[in-house]
């Protein structure tokens, strides 16, 4: 972890992450990632840590993502996440990052409202629309 | 078709066998998706996913599967006997393993059944009263019944069930859940407790009595002894004092064996082997049976000693023996086998005896056997089984009270028709047997020493007084410890020996020997009574200075004890 911007922001081997000046947590994985459990466990402590123990809004951008182990996915909708997280917005590009982001939000079903975007305008939109709407 | 769509047709083809495989069952199947992530890649993705959300499926399943077969397991191999019934007909649906097992039956063989049958006849009515007014949604505890067993016997059981209402799986027909506790062990040792409480009960009240029947037959046969000496030999008189004596001696029998019954009894336990016991009890028995019964024996190589009166050891086989004789009129064989065990928790009902090696020594006739209520009644003092005057019912309990007393079990098992077999567990001894002495009995003599007679009963302290003088002692009596002190300090030097009974109001004889002997160590003690268990080890029969004589006891046992006291210490 360092310091960039006021903010703290983790570098992992999958991806970046950091809170931005208005509370929403960002999470940008790196190009090529094929994420399994040990890789989502990191991601997900990184999270945790930026959302300093408030539920927040989140951002992830995952269109370099390659694929995610079922269990990886498990990961993302566990307890400390669920309670770090009031809404996640998916930004997806190629097809099989859209199959992937369905995935979670269809068949891992997290506690937390989940929603795709080709657009991180969009996304950035939708997260502050209603950012501690019930889940 | 160029190169480009051959390459993607060959992924769709990909794509579509890994869809196969997946459908096949085969759900660790995957394809690598490219960096292109073109909407093939998306296919094999999404077809990745699902067959490790399948795969999770699977495995998810088994675990609950293995949890059902757990379930199913614990329910059929449960303590408890469970059966559900219709709850109109009464007709068992299904029932655990436990349930057939302990009726000795298959589950098919339950199934089908109305559940009425597996009661014993005479619970039928009862339990069907009981099951029928069980109300949906409240569970009802029954009474205790039996239930009847394939092979013969029953099985005692608690039992509680609960009525389900129908629903759409049953055909809305209503269920009953029935389950039952097996208490037959249980209740077969409380019954064992309670026979033990009231055989306790009997003994504390069989030894109050022989006590004070002794007090009266010492004086009997003491004021029959000094009267004989006053009269001529064959003279009618002198008659009619041997038919006292004879009487007494009678009475004297019958508090010994209530006395044995209540544990009570006089004996010298020391290290004895039961096989030289067996061994010479068995030629006793042969003349006692007769010869239309076989009598045998076995015993292993080993000595098998125990802590017990080898006499009292031989009283339990002789009155064993002449109960077998009693139960085999026709002939039969009788047979006596030692052996030692150290594994008691093969029996619950030892389980009460400290850890240890036991000698097991097993009884066996067969005879005409017992009934139940004749089993479980058969170590009570007086009930017998015998015609009037052919027993007095104090043989079993006499064995009962000897064994005990030597801190052993006995057990009798038997049905009737089937014979008899007693099984007695006693302790084994660490050291070597003593050697068997026998002791000569010493002419009755007299004195001229000083002895102070300690006795609160006034007609046993007379004829004790009497009897003393008569054979030339000086005496002095005192009817408790404390005035016994008192006189003692005024014979001085002279007390010769004190004869005091054991158990008085006020201070005793263990501690009127206590205080004599702190102020005179030495004092001769010869101690009457008719209980043993208020001998402490330290103060037993055995130690030099102190001797013991039960109650009833005759002139000459008296005057030949006191002498041999009074001579020990003049040696």
């Amino acid at each position: 972890m360092q310091e960039g911007k006021g903010n703290p922001r983790d570098h992992t081997a999958y991806a970046d992450v950091y809170a931005e000046p208005d509370g929403t947590v960002m999470m940008r994985y790196h190009t090529g990632v094929a994420l399994n459990h040990a890789g989502a466990v990191l991601v997900a402590a990184a999270h945790v840590r930026a959302a300093a123990g408030q539920p927040r809004p989140i951002l992830v951008d995952m269109r370099g993502v390659v694929s995610v182990a079922r269990d990886a996915r498990g990961v993302a909708a566990g307890a400390d996440v669920v309670a770090a997280t009031s809404r996640m917005a998916l930004l997806v590009g190629n097809p099989v990052t859209r199959v992937i982001g369905n995935f979670f939000s269809r068949v891992t079903t997290p506690g937390y409202p989940t929603r795709l975007f080709t657009s991180e305008a969009e996304a950035r939109v939708w997260l502050k629309e209603a950012p501690h709407e019930p889940r | 078709m160029s190169r480009g769509e051959r390459g993607f047709e060959q992924r769709l083809e990909a794509a579509s066998d890994l869809a196969l495989q997946i459908a096949s069952g085969d759900l660790d199947a995957r394809l690598a998706v490219s960096p292109r992530g073109d909407a093939v890649d998306a296919v094999i993705s999404a077809l990745n996913m699902l067959a490790e959300e399948l795969a999770n499926e699977r495995k998810s399943r088994q675990r609950a599967e293995e949890r059902l077969q757990d379930e199913i397991d614990a329910y059929e191999n449960a303590p408890a006997l469970f059966c559900s019934l219709d709850g109109e007909s009464l007709v068992v649906e299904n029932c655990n393993a436990t349930l057939a097992h302990a009726l000795g039956l298959g589950k098919t063989e339950i199934l089908g059944r109305s559940i009425l049958e597996l009661y014993a006849p005479e619970c039928r009515d009862a339990a069907e009263r009981w099951l029928r007014g069980v109300r949906p949604g409240a569970a009802a505890d029954g009474a205790e019944a039996y239930l009847s067993r394939a092979l013969g016997g029953a099985v005692t059981v608690s039992a509680g069930a609960s009525r389900l209402e129908g629903s759409v799986s049953s055909g809305g027909r209503e269920r009953l859940r029935v389950v039952f506790r097996d208490v037959t062990t249980e209740r077969h040792l409380e019954g064992q407790l309670v026979q033990a409480q009231k055989l306790e009960a009997i003994g504390r009240l069989s030894s109050g009595v022989a006590h004070d029947f002794n007090n009266i037959l010492s004086v009997v046969t003491g004021a029959a002894a000094l009267l004989s000496d006053l009269l001529a030999a064959n003279s009618l008189e002198s008659e009619d004092i041997q038919l006292i004596e004879q009487a007494v001696a009678r009475g004297a029998s019958l508090t010994h064996d209530l006395l044995a019954f209540s544990r009570r009894q006089v004996g010298k336990p020391v290290s004895t082997d039961v096989r030289h016991v067996i061994g010479e009890a068995q030629r006793m028995v042969e003349r006692l049976v007769g010869e239309h019964i076989q009598v045998s024996s076995e015993f292993p190589n080993e000595p098998v000693n125990v802590l017990i009166d080898a006499s009292q050891l031989s009283q339990v086989l002789i009155n064993l023996a002449i109960n077998a004789r009693d139960a085999m009129s026709g002939g039969g064989r009788l047979k006596m086998v030692v052996s030692t065990v150290s594994d008691l928790a093969l029996d619950a009902e030892l389980l009460d005896l400290p850890v240890g090696s036991y000698a097991k020594l097993r009884v066996t006739d067969t005879g005409a056997g017992m009934s139940e209520e004749v089993r479980a009644r058969a170590f009570e003092p007086f009930f017998t089984t015998k015609g009037t005057g052919k027993g007095t019912g104090l043989g079993l309990s006499v064995c009962y009270g000897i064994i005990r007393q030597a801190g052993g079990r006995i057990m009798l098992y038997s049905e009737a028709g089937s014979g008899t077999t007693v099984d007695m567990y006693l302790p084994l001894a660490s050291g070597a047997a003593a050697p068997r002495v026998l002791s000569a009995s010493a002419p009755p003599a007299g004195g001229r020493e000083t002895i102070l007679v300690v006795e609160d009963d006034a007609s046993v302290r007379t004829v004790t007084r009497r009897v003393l003088e008569r054979a030339g002692y000086r005496v002095v009596v005192a009817s408790d410890g404390v005035e016994a002190l008192r006189v003692a300090e005024g014979i001085g030097a002279e007390l010769g020996a004190v004869v005091s009974d054991v158990t008085m109001p006020g201070m005793g004889g263990f501690e009127l020997a206590a205080e004599l002997r702190r102020k005179r160590p030495g004092t001769r003690m010869l101690y009457l009574s008719g209980y043993v268990e208020n001998l402490a080890p330290s103060r037993g029969p055995n130690e030099p200075g102190i001797d013991y004589l039960g109650k009833p006891f005759t002139a000459s046992a008296l005057l030949g004890r006191l002498r041999r006291l009074l001579d020990q210490r003049a040696a």
